[in-house]
C-alpha cells in the first residue's frame, strides 16, 4: 500500500499523477493551473494539486518517480553530438543550458521542492512510463503495446507485451532509436509546413484530408518502411540532429519546394501553393498510417494478443487510430488519453505502485482525474462581478434549450479532464446541425484555421446510427474518428471534416452523467442526442480549470451562458 | 549542505554510468560540459529554448 507521485516534465506537456494503493487519485497537466500552454517546467503546482485534492503532504508519498532517466539522456546528447561533430558545434551553449542548467539535476530538483527525501525520488524509462500509461488503464489483461513519439532518452518508438496475471509486467520486445522518429517525422513536416511544432501537428492531421497522397516518390526519400516494421529516416533531409531551431533541412526544401511561411492565411480554393502544402500533409499523414500499421502487425505477429495499447505523441493522430482499429488485425485498441508526454507522468506512478507491491489500477472509465470546479464560489465570484446568475431546475434541458436556439453555452461539470481534449468537464457545446452556430463559434471564439473541423459527443447507446464503427475503446476519449452515416451527413455537416468523417466521443450516464443528461435533452428537442463540443478556451490558452479562469472567459469572450454545476452565469440579468 | 549532497550524489551516479557502460571516451566531453555548467550556473544560466531542443538536449 503505497502513495506514489508521477512526474513528467522539463521537455514540453509538463503533469504530475498521484496513485494511492493502486488507485488513480488526481493527475493534472501543469498548464491547466499555471496558464502557460504547453507548460514543461516541472509542475509543482500540478504537484501540490495532486497532494492537496487526497489529502496528503508530501512526506506521506512513499515515492516520487520521473518519467524519463535523465542520465540516459545525457549519453545520447552527447552520443548525438560527437556523431554529428561539427555541425552540432554551436549548439553547444545550448546543450550546456538545458542539460547542465537543470536537466541532469531533475531528481534532486523535484527532491527540493516538494521536500522529499532524496531517496524516495528515482526514474523510470520515457517509453516504459508511455507503455505504463497506456496498457495499466486499458481494460485488457494482456495486449501488445506500442510507443511512438519524437524521442525518449534514445528510443523514438519500442513495442512491449503487456501482461496481468501470474505476474503484472511489461515486456520489451524492441526498440526504434533516434534519429530515426515518426515523432520527429511529423513534427519536422509540421515545421516545415508552417505550424508550431509541438503543438500544430493535429493541424497537419487536419489538412491532409483537404489533399491527395501524389507525393510519394519524394516520401521514399524522407522514410523507407521494411517489412518486419521499422522504418529508417533519409536523414539528410533532417536538421534535428544539428539544429535545435529546425526539423527539417535545405535537402528537404529542394525535394519538396518552399516551406510555407508561418502564419500566412490559408486559401484552399485558389492558392495552387495551399493544395500543394495540403498534398504534401495528405502524404504525410498516409506514410504516418503505413508505419503504423506496419508496427502494429510486427506486434501482432509478436505478442499473438488480440489486443493494443498505444501511447506517445503520435498516438494522439485519430484518423491513424481508426485505421489501425480497421487494419491492423487486432480486435480491440485503447490509447490512453494523455498519449503525450504528459501521460508518462501517470505511467510512471503506476508502475511505482507496481514495484512497491500494489495491484494495477482498474481500467479507465473516465479522463475526470483532475480539479474540481466550486459551483458556491463560481456563484459568489459572479455576483461580484455583477454577473446574472440562477439555479437551474431542470440545467440538462435549459442547456438542450440554449443549444437548440443557436447559443453557445461553456459547460463545466466536476473535475476537469487529464489530457488534450475536452471531454465534457469543459467544454463549449452548441447546435451540431446549425451551421450559423458554428460560424459564430469559429469567427468569435476559437478563430480556427478554415480546415480544422469541430467534433461532436453522441450518447453511447445511440453512436452507431450517427457513426460508423462507434462506439468502441477509442471513443470515450475521443482518440478516433469514424464515417458518419450516410443518412445523417448532411444534417450533421457542422461536425463533418471534409472527408465525411468525424472526431467522435461516446458519453454514457454512467461516466458523464451530466453531460449524458444534455445529450438525452437535445435528443427531445432537435432529435439528435449529439452536441458539437469544443475544448473550453481561446485560441493558444490551455483548456479552463477552475471558476475563475471560465467566469474570466465569460466576460472576455461572446459565449452567451456558462453553466457550472447547476448554475446558469450569463453577462446580462438573471 | 543537502543540495550539495544531492548534487555531488548526482555527479557520481552520472560517472558510474558512464563506467558502467564502457563509455570513458565520453568523459572528456562531460568533463568540458560539466565545467562550462558550473559557470552556466554561477552566472545565470540560459533560457532560451528552441522548438526542437527536446529532440538533441
Amino acid at each position: 500500500m503505497a502513495a506514489v507521485l508521477g512526474i513528467s516534465g522539463e521537455y514540453h506537456d509538463a503533469a504530475a499523477a498521484l496513485v494511492v494503493d493502486g488507485v488513480i487519485v488526481a493527475a493534472v497537466q501543469e498548464e491547466r493551473l499555471s496558464r502557460i500552454k504547453n507548460d514543461a517546467r516541472l509542475p509543482l503546482h500540478a504537484a501540490r494539486a495532486c497532494l492537496a485534492h487526497a489529502g496528503l503532504a508530501a512526506g506521506d508519498l512513499d515515492r516520487v518517480v520521473f518519467y524519463e532517466d535523465p542520465i540516459e539522456k545525457l549519453e545520447r546528447v552527447l552520443v548525438s553530438t560527437l556523431r554529428t561533430f561539427p555541425r552540432a558545434l554551436r549548439q553547444f551553449p545550448r546543450a550546456l543550458g538545458t542539460q547542465l542548467g537543470g536537466k541532469v539535476w531533475v531528481i534532486d530538483r523535484i527532491a527540493e521542492a516538494l521536500g522529499v527525501a532524496r531517496d524516495r525520488v528515482s526514474s523510470t524509462e520515457h517509453h516504459r512510463a508511455h507503455a505504463a500509461s497506456a496498457f495499466f488503464t486499458s481494460p485488457y489483461p494482456r495486449a501488445a503495446v506500442l510507443t511512438v513519439d519524437g524521442v525518449g532518452e534514445a528510443t523514438s518508438t519500442a513495442l512491449w507485451h503487456g501482461t496481468h496475471g501470474d505476474g503484472t509486467q511489461l515486456r520489451e520486445l524492441g526498440r526504434i532509436e533516434y534519429p530515426h522518429s515518426l515523432g520527429l517525422l511529423y513534427a519536422g513536416l509540421t515545421a516545415y509546413l508552417g505550424f508550431e511544432v509541438n503543438e500544430g501537428e493535429y493541424k497537419v492531421m487536419g489538412l491532409a484530408a483537404y489533399g491527395q497522397p501524389r507525393l510519394r516518390d519524394e516520401f521514399a526519400r524522407l522514410i523507407r518502411l521494411h517489412d518486419d516494421g521499422t522504418f529508417e529516416l533519409g536523414l539528410p533531409y533532417f536538421a534535428y540532429l544539428a539544429d535545435a531551431d529546425l526539423g527539417f533541412g535545405p535537402a528537404m526544401e529542394a525535394l519538396l519546394g518552399p516551406r510555407r511561411p508561418p502564419h500566412r492565411p490559408w486559401d484552399l480554393e485558389h492558392s495552387a501553393d495551399d493544395r500543394r502544402y495540403a498534398d504534401i500533409a495528405a502524404t504525410l499523414q498516409q506514410v504516418t498510417e503505413e508505419a503504423l500499421l506496419g508496427l502494429a502487425r510486427e506486434a501482432r505477429r509478436r505478442t499473438g494478443s488480440f489486443a493494443l495499447c498505444l501511447a506517445g505523441g503520435v498516438a494522439l493522430n485519430a484518423v491513424a487510430n481508426a485505421r489501425l482499429a480497421r487494419e491492423s488485425g487486432f480486435d480491440r485498441v485503447f490509447v490512453h488519453p494523455a498519449a503525450g508526454d504528459a501521460g508518462g507522468a501517470l505511467g510512471a506512478a503506476i508502475l511505482g505502485a507496481i514495484e512497491l507491491g500494489d495491484p494495477r489500477p482498474s481500467a479507465l472509465t473516465s479522463a475526470a482525474l483532475g480539479l474540481p470546479i466550486d459551483p458556491g464560489a463560481a456563484c459568489q465570484l459572479a455576483r461580484e462581478l455583477g454577473l446574472g446568475v440562477r439555479t437551474a431546475g431542470d440545467v440538462a434541458g435549459e442547456v438542450a434549450q440554449l443549444v437548440a436556439t443557436g447559443k453557445i453555452v461553456a459547460f463545466c461539470q466536476g473535475r476537469f479532464e487529464w489530457g488534450p481534449r475536452a471531454l465534457g468537464q469543459r467544454s463549449i457545446l452548441a447546435n451540431p446541425a446549425d451551421p450559423d452556430s458554428r460560424e459564430r463559434l469559429n469567427r468569435a471564439i476559437k478563430r480556427r484555421e478554415p480546415f480544422r473541423p469541430f467534433a461532436p459527443v453522441v450518447l453511447r447507446d445511440r453512436a452507431a446510427t450517427y457513426f460508423e464503427g462507434a462506439p468502441d475503446d477509442l471513443t470515450p476519449f475521443m482518440t478516433t474518428v469514424c464515417p458518419i452515416t450516410a443518412a445523417y451527413r448532411e444534417r450533421l455537416a457542422s461536425v463533418r471534416h471534409v472527408d465525411g468523417s468525424a472526431r467522435v466521443q461516446t458519453v454514457e450516464p454512467a461516466t458523464a452523467p451530466e453531460l449524458a443528461a444534455v445529450l438525452a435533452a437535445l435528443d427531445r428537442t432537435i432529435g439528435l442526442p449529439i452536441a458539437l463540443n469544443t475544448s473550453f478556451n481561446g485560441a493558444g490558452e490551455p483548456i479552463i480549470a477552475n471558476e475563475i479562469d471560465a467566469l474570466g472567459f465569460l466576460m472576455s469572450h461572446p459565449i452567451d451562458a456558462l453553466v457550472v454545476g447547476e448554475l446558469v452565469i450569463t453577462r446580462g440579468a438573471a | 549542505m543537502s543540495r550539495l549532497g544531492n548534487r555531488l550524489r548526482t555527479i557520481g551516479r552520472i560517472l558510474r554510468h558512464f563506467a558502467s557502460r564502457q563509455r570513458w571516451f565520453l568523459v572528456p566531453l562531460l568533463l568540458v560540459l560539466l565545467c562550462a555548467g558550473v559557470l552556466l550556473l554561477a552566472t545565470g544560466g540560459l533560457s532560451y529554448v528552441a522548438p526542437f531542443i527536446y529532440s538533441i538536449f
